[in-house]
């Protein structure tokens, strides 16, 4: 009994996490479609809105937030979708690791991409 | 008044491929669709194997898929699935388990996962709608027809899946038992991967439960159960030796 | 009474199993024939996911724009104002706030919370959804 406690530890913490990366994100998202598109005139912000927009470190903060709660609910999402299909534990185990190795990625490509445009931000 | 109404049935039958066959049948429209097979199995097919025992809805055995949903044809009448006079009425063998022959599956993964379960096969039902929460309607629950099985996208594609009916017999043993460690051996039982976090709130195994056992619902008070004793041990707040999760624990009244 | 031994005990027998169905059923999730509400949400939330994962990569390359520069990016924000685009902004803007509003009410029923008020929720997500989307859906053609 203990062991199975053990080996199976976590399906219901990720299910604490998807639901409330889940209700995050439906916050950050609205502040993003508020602040990005309805509050622009012309629905998206050009060259130079955006530059003064990122220039505040709290959105900074926000973004870097924004990036990695998306990145963690979609690839937890796409998880739940692959184990569904019955996979051997094998496999899992596998999926596990891809989408972890693809997590990284995409967190570390958004990271770049937010802090280069927030070093144009303060030079422009 | 009769109608004429045009029949498809799904033939399994061992060693050949697949066939659907068409039967015409008149019968009329207040008729269930259970007496349209036995119809055609007395008049027109003697080949034709399906399985029934009660014709009302209280021994599960009957179960299909007509017209593309799950029902019991011993209680659903030919006017509610064919609609009209001159209709089709496509009848196959529950999604999900093996067919052994035509209309006939092999319930042996739901009586698994129940015996696993330790499902109580007599016990209190849960109050029909409408009606107070009586001894009145406590005779039983879950008929094991099959039909949250068949019904249930999880179970289409993950065999490991205990599903609905299991999940709701775990509720159902958790909640007839007043012995704590046994209502956390259940709920560890289920606390997994194959359990109660493959659901995916889908609710069509409640939508068509013919008795009313309400599978999503047990499943969702499960997984409750199971999130708050993680948050608890999280908090490292000792689980008491009596705790009841927040469900009735009363033990069962012969 | 005699009786006939099937070739061997194993489910695979059976012929259910030795036509196409396995196969068929690794996809049939995603069939909204016969289903009621609560089935429709959950094939709708799947799908929006899988296509909001898609445009989460797609956002983050188009991003990627900004840092070559203001010709570049107002290139790029001239091209997003086609009427194409815009519709299909909206398209996106109904799998947000489906997406969204009705994982909200999984994550309550599915954690244990109003479950019995999972349909009535289901109403009031579709409801909300609807209004959302007409107000957000306007302000991106008005914009």
């Amino acid at each position: 009994m203990q062991q199975q406690r053990e080996r199976y530890p976590d399906d219901s913490m990720r299910w604490i996490g998807q639901s409330i990366s889940g209700v995050l994100l439906i916050v950050l998202l609205a502040i993003h479609m508020i602040a990005q598109h309805y509050m622009v005139e012309g629905g998206l912000r050009d060259y130079e809105q955006v530059m003064v927009w990122l220039r505040s470190p709290w959105v900074l903060a926000m973004e870097i937030i924004f990036l990695g709660v998306v990145t963690y609910h979609a690839l937890l999402g796409a998880r739940s979708i692959a184990y569904d299909f019955g996979l051997p534990l094998a496999v899992q185990k596998n999926v596990n690791r891809i989408l972890l190795a693809i997590g990284v990625v995409t967190f570390g490509y958004g990271l770049w991409l937010i802090l280069t445009i927030y070093q144009q931000a303060l030079q422009f | 008044m009769s109608w004429t109404i045009n029949v498809t049935i799904e033939r399994h039958i061992v060693a050949r491929p697949v066939t659907t066959d068409r039967y015409t049948v008149e019968i009329e429209p207040h008729r269930n669709i259970l007496d349209v097979i036995e119809k055609i199995w007395a008049e027109q097919d003697r080949t034709l194997t399906f399985r029934h025992g009660c014709h009302h809805a209280s021994c599960g055995s009957c179960a299909i898929v007509a017209n593309g949903r799950e029902v019991l044809p011993c209680i659903v009448h030919v006017e509610d699935t064919v609609k009209k006079d001159g209709g089709t009425l496509a009848l196959g063998p529950l999604r999900n388990f093996p067919v052994i022959a035509d209309l006939v599956v092999d319930m042996e993964p739901l009586f698994a996962v129940m015996e696993k379960a330790g499902m109580p096969i007599v016990g209190p039902a849960d109050p029909l709608p409408g009606q107070p929460e009586d001894d009145y309607n406590a005779f039983e629950n879950c008929i094991e027809c099959g039909i949250c099985m068949s019904a249930c996208p999880v179970v289409a594609t993950d065999s490991e899946y205990m599903g609905p009916a299991g999940l709701a017999a775990v509720y159902q043993s958790i909640n007839h038992t007043a012995d704590a460690s046994e209502r956390s051996r259940l709920l560890d039982m289920v606390d997994t991967p194959s359990g109660i976090w493959r659901c995916h709130v889908a609710y069509e195994c409640s939508e068509l439960c013919p008795s009313n056992v309400d599978p999503a619902g047990k499943i969702m008070t499960l997984r409750r159960m199971a999130t708050f004793r993680r948050i608890r041990r999280l908090l490292g707040i000792k689980e008491k030796k009596e705790a009841t999760h927040g469900i009735d624990t009363t033990p069962v009244k012969q | 009474m005699a009786s006939t031994q099937h070739p061997s005990n194993s489910s695979k027998a059976y012929p259910g199993h030795v036509g196409s169905r396995p196969r068929q059923q690794m996809l049939r999730w995603v069939d909204p024939r016969h289903k009621s509400a609560g089935y429709l949400g959950f094939i709708f939330n799947r799908v929006a996911g899988i296509g909001l994962v898609l445009y989460l990569y797609m956002h983050l390359i188009v991003l990627s724009t900004l840092t070559r520069g203001p010709e570049a990016w107002d290139g790029f924000v001239a091209f997003a104002k086609s009427p194409l685009i815009l519709a299909m902004d909206i398209v996106l803007l109904a799998g947000l706030l489906g997406h969204g509003l009705n994982g909200l009410r999984v994550a309550l029923v599915g954690s244990g919370i109003a479950v019995k008020q999972q349909r009535t929720l289901l109403n009031g997500v579709l409801v909300l959804a609807g209004v959302l989307l007409l107000i957000g859906g306007a302000l991106i053609l008005v914009l």
